[in-house]
């Protein structure tokens, strides 16, 4: 048992008391390490000036991942290394190919959110593989906000530095991240205050009896805003990435298993895997910060009525696996959601896995996104669909929505009326179409009223039908304008 | 003689920028800080009956908590808590601690009770109290809009926005030895140092003020921040520093704001297809007490050289916090509505609309009689088209069809702001031993000042670049004009040029008929003279010595754009291509061609990042940022950048700028007009005007939703 949090900063190892480690990194950064060159621009993850990289052994290398400073608590920062703005060129002369560039092709103008922008690049160009192309930069950009330049000299700047090669890890990062690893729970503090990280599921159950009113956190990118928006005093916090076993992803011959404690971004890949629109919302999920430290667990077991993944994962069948002790249970994802910000979890209960099962040759997935803005918005209406195709008809069809709800929900009814559809005879289709509005009531809100969300959710399900029956793609999408704009380069 | 064009230069700021050197005012390391956070009034409007502190007092580290019983009483509202609430959300306590944390803590620990009154949420609800100002007259609209030909009518709205620069609002106040110093991001350091000292009560003198850096502005930071005097009376009763940043949801409920505005326009057309005569009337959202005038007929009036003009304003008062100016305050929806409606006279007409604004070459302003300084805008246009290919548009709506439905459309609107101008204080020392210190009013919020003082002291001055220092954004300096209004280069250039001949003339006294090699430094170092120093003070065009004392006063003291002699306007043409998907209705902005008439260019880089900035701006506001009331509670719904959806990169596709860069004639010796504000100017129109020519639908209120286009 480990009574601190450990990091490195800066050459050295920083122990964190139990109150230090309940900061949020950015504050430790700012007030305790007077490293001021990292902003707070929003304290909700939104703006991305807090964007600092943490550095990690991830299967046998070191990684090197943006995150948003602001929502994330010191203590998640155990056993990695913390690289701010002031650590990439430290003799105060520009030197890190980021920096050079941004500075040569005017990618500052107030320069607020600078330090951020040069973190999130700072990353790219450590890690991504070349080359790098123009989508990839905006993809990293997506969860920074700047107010003055209007991005193109930024983009330029990103892609001129990382036309070089990609860089060595410094070795000695590595030693020292391996150095630093250990097999220890984490426990700093006392009852009445602690921040705890088991490294056992059953120390995690001890936990979870002994203190009902933890806060219970994972990535903490949707936590992390009770403390700095909603200012609600957390005590007492458990910190659930340490548990061995608990991010684990595996693929059987069935299933993609996905640990509840999996990042979004390590779950990327494998979950893009089942079908490409399924990639294209995680991609477009949060931004590359809030990827890198949100998990999967988290964004189901929050329940928002929203939260992208739910939808998608409901419409490819999904099942959740929750455990209390050494009873376990399994359910199907939608019934875990019973009403808005209501799941179906037990007192010690935590949700362990959700399993995917692998989407056979005759199904077909369609999921769509639908926000005000490109990236990084909440979606107005994320409608998913799994159908199942004998022939030229439906044989069965899983019809997921966000947005239309309180809780991510299917749409029951339209699915058995979706049964036998032809696939060939368009014409016959409205009538069902139409039967989605009775099973929707959505809210108005800023992002949508509810007379668009029904609209566009019908809209989107006959959009899944054309394109299943065969329409040409380039007669339902279009390419994002930043292909368009580019598209002779 | 004017200038001639200037060289593109990197900005001398974006080093220390990129490394993260750069400080900021909540970023200046202070011994024995405190912290403190504000506690925000959870009624629309009422009286405060009763706050309590204790709970706050029992928080471990709490050292105080200030009231609106702690200031000082003065006739009129105090910029300080005060027992009136006009606002949800305004300041009812505030708590100072040893740590942050315990700051938000003891915050959250006070408890205020308050008697309640009956509030008046929107414009339209029941209770707002409509309030014209004076009308804005020239010739007899009434009379050319009774013999036009032909005539349309419109109604727009602008929505209330917020201006989120990325930099929170902050204050940090040292009260040392009877001297009280402020750290803030402001853009009128001179304005904030006058009214604390109103506000606390105390001599001027005593009051410095330094915003050396400021992570963005737009406007929010020009008026006295609700703040300021608080954390500055914390600081003095308890003898330590205190530093307080606002969270993001407390400056949305007290930074003021861009109101809600609308907009009833009226085109009258001759026979001949001229536009003849313009009626517009237009009022705004505005609070109890607030003074932000309904200035909207700034730019309408000087585009197309119109002779007769009836514009009528109004404020509509309502319980909501003070608004203020957010970038190009009232050209920007004035424009929205006026270009708007330019667009849908010419459509009517059946003319091209580039055609149709080439044929109205302004070159004198009806409002004033006087003639323009310079007018370029028909050369905006016609290098705007050309860039643009716009020869291929084809006049009708929804002709320009992808093959996957997607709806295709090119607008075109314009743009002018005043050239405005401020009086100035400068100091400039040359030293021996190779520095140079300029000090002169000015704040740098991401435009680039610094630069193109650099730029042209560069110009002027043999002078060491890498050892200048630009001291601008404190009051120990030199007085501090209100940097907004486009006016920063005009004045700067204006000083620049005074003390830079005053230099000269300096030096070539001091060195007579020799002749000595070497640039100034050298000089003075052969004539073993450690420095020279001279200040000069530069008046606007028709400006007496008494703009200099409201200049050192932190009143008011800008001129423009009407002069004795002329008036001044910058100006600019966009051209923007629209997509508009088939299936959802989403609008993407893949292109966009604009050209300014800022007069010289002085700092090409910084330049072209501006209109860019601007542009952005303008997407942001055609197609996503409002700020929404909540009309139950009063306050703002959408109070984070969660849901104040401002433009990210993918957003924004290609932004063509381009300059006319010829020199204006009459405004000053540079040649200068403004630029950061024209630059958002008419972009807004432009998108709606594109979403026309994709769609046939004609939407007159910003942001244009998708729903709009169902």
């Amino acid at each position: 048992m480990r009574s601190s949090v450990r990091f490195i900063r800066r050459g050295r190892i920083v122990e964190l008391s139990a109150a230090e480690a309940r900061m949020t990194l950015l504050d430790w950064l700012r007030l305790r390490d007077a490293a001021v060159g990292t902003k707070e621009g929003c304290a909700e993850g939104d703006c991305g000036a807090c964007t600092v990289i943490l550095a990690r052994m991830k299967q046998g290398r070191v990684v090197h991942e943006p995150v948003n400073a602001c929502i994330l608590l010191a203590g998640q920062a155990d056993g990695a290394e913390v690289l701010t703005v002031e650590d990439l060129s430290p003799t105060g002369a520009v030197h890190h190919p980021v920096q050079d560039a941004m500075l040569r092709l005017h990618g500052s103008q107030c320069g607020f959110c600078t330090p951020g922008i040069v973190m999130s690049l700072a990353a790219m160009h450590q890690d991504a593989p070349r080359p790098v192309s123009r989508q990839a930069v905006c993809d990293q950009l997506a969860g920074n906000l700047c107010r003055c330049t209007g991005y193109r000299p930024i983009v330029e700047a990103a892609l001129e530095a990382c036309a070089a090669p990609q860089p060595e890890v410094p070795a000695a990062r590595g030693v020292a991240l391996t150095a630093l690893r250990d097999e220890a729970a984490i426990f700093a503090g006392n009852d009445a205050a602690f921040f705890a990280a088991p490294r056992r599921e059953a120390e995690l159950f001890d936990l979870l009896a002994r203190y009902p009113d933890a806060l219970v956190v994972a990535g903490a990118t949707d936590a992390g805003l009770w403390l700095t928006k909603a200012l609600i005093a957390a005590p007492r916090v458990i910190w659930l990435a340490r548990v061995e076993g608990l991010d684990r992803i595996e693929r059987t011959r069935t299933a993609l298993s996905i640990g509840a404690t999996a990042t979004v971004a390590d779950a990327a890949r494998e979950l893009g895997s089942l079908a490409p629109d399924l990639a294209e919302v995680i991609r477009r999920f949060g931004s590359t910060q809030v990827r890198a430290s949100a998990t999967v667990g988290g964004n189901i077991a929050n329940a928002s009525p929203i939260g992208d993944l739910a939808p998608c994962l409901i419409a490819l069948g999904a099942t959740l696996e929750l455990a209390a002790g050494n009873a376990t249970r399994t359910l199907p994802l939608e019934d875990f959601f019973v009403a808005y910000k209501k799941q179906d979890r037990r007192p010690g209960e935590i949700v362990r896995r959700i399993s995917v099962p692998l989407p056979d040759v005759a199904m077909q997935f369609r999921a769509f996104k639908i926000t005000k803005r490109m990236d990084e918005d909440i979606s107005a209406v994320l409608g998913a669909f799994a159908f199942q195709v004998d022939g030229r008809r439906i044989a069965s069809a899983r019809v997921a929505f966000g947005g239309m709800a309180g809780i991510p929900a299917r749409a029951r009814t339209t699915e058995q009326r979706l049964l036998g559809l032809d696939l060939d005879a368009p014409p016959t289709w409205p009538p069902l179409l139409d039967c989605l509005a009775a099973e929707f009531k959505p809210l108005s809100d800023h992002r949508a009223s509810a007379e668009y969300r029904s609209l566009v959710a019908r809209n989107l399900l006959h959009k899944a039908l054309l394109e299943i029956a065969g329409a040409p793609l380039s007669s339902t999408r279009i390419v994002t304008h930043v292909e368009a704009a580019h598209a002779g380069e | 003689m004017p200038a001639a064009p200037f060289p593109e230069r990197e900005r001398i700021d974006a080093r220390d920028k990129v490394l993260g050197a750069t400080a900021y005012a909540a970023d200046i390391p202070l011994p024995g800080l405190l912290y403190a956070m504000m506690v925000p009034a959870t009624t629309p409007k009422g009286r405060v009956e009763t706050v309590a502190v204790e709970g706050a007092m029992q928080v471990r580290g709490v050292v105080r908590v200030l009231t609106a019983f702690d200031f000082p009483a003065l006739p009129g509202p105090p910029p300080t808590p005060a027992t009136e609430i006009a606002y949800r959300g305004q300041p009812v306590a505030l708590v100072v601690a040893e740590t942050l944390e315990a700051a938000i803590e003891g915050a959250e620990a006070v408890r205020a009770t308050y008697a309640g009154q009956a509030f008046v949420p929107l414009i339209d609800s029941p209770g707002a109290a409509r309030e014209l100002v004076q009308p804005k007259k020239a010739g007899n609209a009434q009379a050319a809009m009774a013999g036009a030909a032909t005539t349309i009518e419109a109604s727009y709205v602008s929505p209330a926005q917020h201006h989120n620069p990325m930099e929170m609002l902050s204050t940090t106040a040292v009260w040392r030895d009877g001297k009280l110093t402020i750290y803030e991001g402001t853009q009128s350091a001179s304005l904030v140092r006058a009214n604390v000292a109103i506000a606390l009560h105390l001599d001027p003198a005593v009051v410095e003020v330094k915003s050396a850096q400021v992570g963005g502005a737009f406007g929010q930071k020009i008026p006295l921040q609700r703040q300021t005097p608080i954390v500055a009376l914390a600081a003095i009763l308890i003898g330590r520093p205190v530093k307080l940043v606002l969270p993001r949801a407390q400056i949305f409920h007290n930074a003021v704001f861009r109101p809600k505005s609308r907009h009833q326009v009226a085109l009258g057309a001759d026979a001949g297809g001229k536009l003849t005569a313009i009626r517009y009337d237009a009022d705004h959202q505005q609070s109890r007490k607030g003074t932000l005038e309904p200035g909207y007929h700034e730019s309408p009036p000087r585009m197309y050289g119109v002779a007769d003009y009836d514009g009528t304003a109004a404020h509509v008062r309502i319980d909501t916090q003070d608004p203020g100016a957010m970038r190009a305050p009232y050209p920007h929806p004035a424009q929205f509505a006026f270009e708007s409606a330019v667009d849908e006279l010419a459509h009517k007409l059946g003319r091209d609309p580039v055609a149709f604004r080439l044929a109205h070459q302004a070159t004198t302003d009806p409002i004033s009689g006087n003639p323009l300084s310079s007018c370029f805008l028909n050369d905006c246009l016609t290098e705007g088209a050309r860039r643009f290919g716009w020869e291929r548009r084809p006049i009708a709506q929804g002709a320009m069809v992808e093959p996957d439905g997607t709806l295709v459309g090119w607008g075109v609107a314009a743009g002018g702001y005043p050239a405005n101008v401020s009086p100035t204080i400068a100091t400039l020392r040359v030293s021996a031993d190779g520095r140079t210190r300029f000090a002169v009013a000015g704040h740098e919020m991401g435009q680039g000042i610094r630069t193109v003082i650099a730029q042209l002291l560069q110009r002027e001055l043999d002078v060491d670049p890498a050892r200048l220092e630009i001291a601008i954004g404190d009051t120990a300096a030199a007085p501090q004009h209100t940097t907004a209004s486009s006016r920063g280069t005009v004045s700067v250039g204006a000083a620049v040029t005074a003390a830079a001949a005053k230099m000269r003339a300096a030096m070539a006294e001091l060195i007579g008929q020799r002749s000595i090699a070497g640039n100034i430094h050298r000089q003075l170092a052969t004539v073993r003279r450690p420095f020279l120093q001279v200040e000069v003070s530069t008046l606007g065009p028709g400006q007496d010595a008494g703009a200099l004392d409201r200049l050192r006063a932190g009143a008011r003291a800008a001129a423009g754009p009407e002069y004795p002699q002329f008036t001044s306007f910058s100006y600019i043409a966009h051209f923007v291509e629209v997509r508009v998907e088939p299936s959802t209705r989403r609008v993407r902005v893949p292109r966009v061609v604009s050209i300014a008439d800022c007069g010289r260019v002085v700092s090409p880089r910084t330049a072209a990042s501006q209109v860019r900035g601007g542009v952005v701006w303008a997407i942001g506001a055609a197609l996503r940022e409002e700020t929404e009331v909540d009309p139950r509670f009063g306050g703002w719904l959408n109070a984070d950048l969660a849901d104040y959806v401002v433009p990210v990169n993918a957003d924004i596709g290609d932004i063509d700028v381009g300059f006319v860069d010829r020199p204006d004639p009459l405004f000053n010796a540079v040649g200068s007009k403004g630029l950061g504000e024209v630059a958002m100017v008419g972009a807004a129109a432009a998108i709606a005007n594109a979403v026309f020519h994709a769609t046939g639908t004609r939407v007159r209120k910003m942001p244009l939703r998708i729903e709009d286009l169902l």
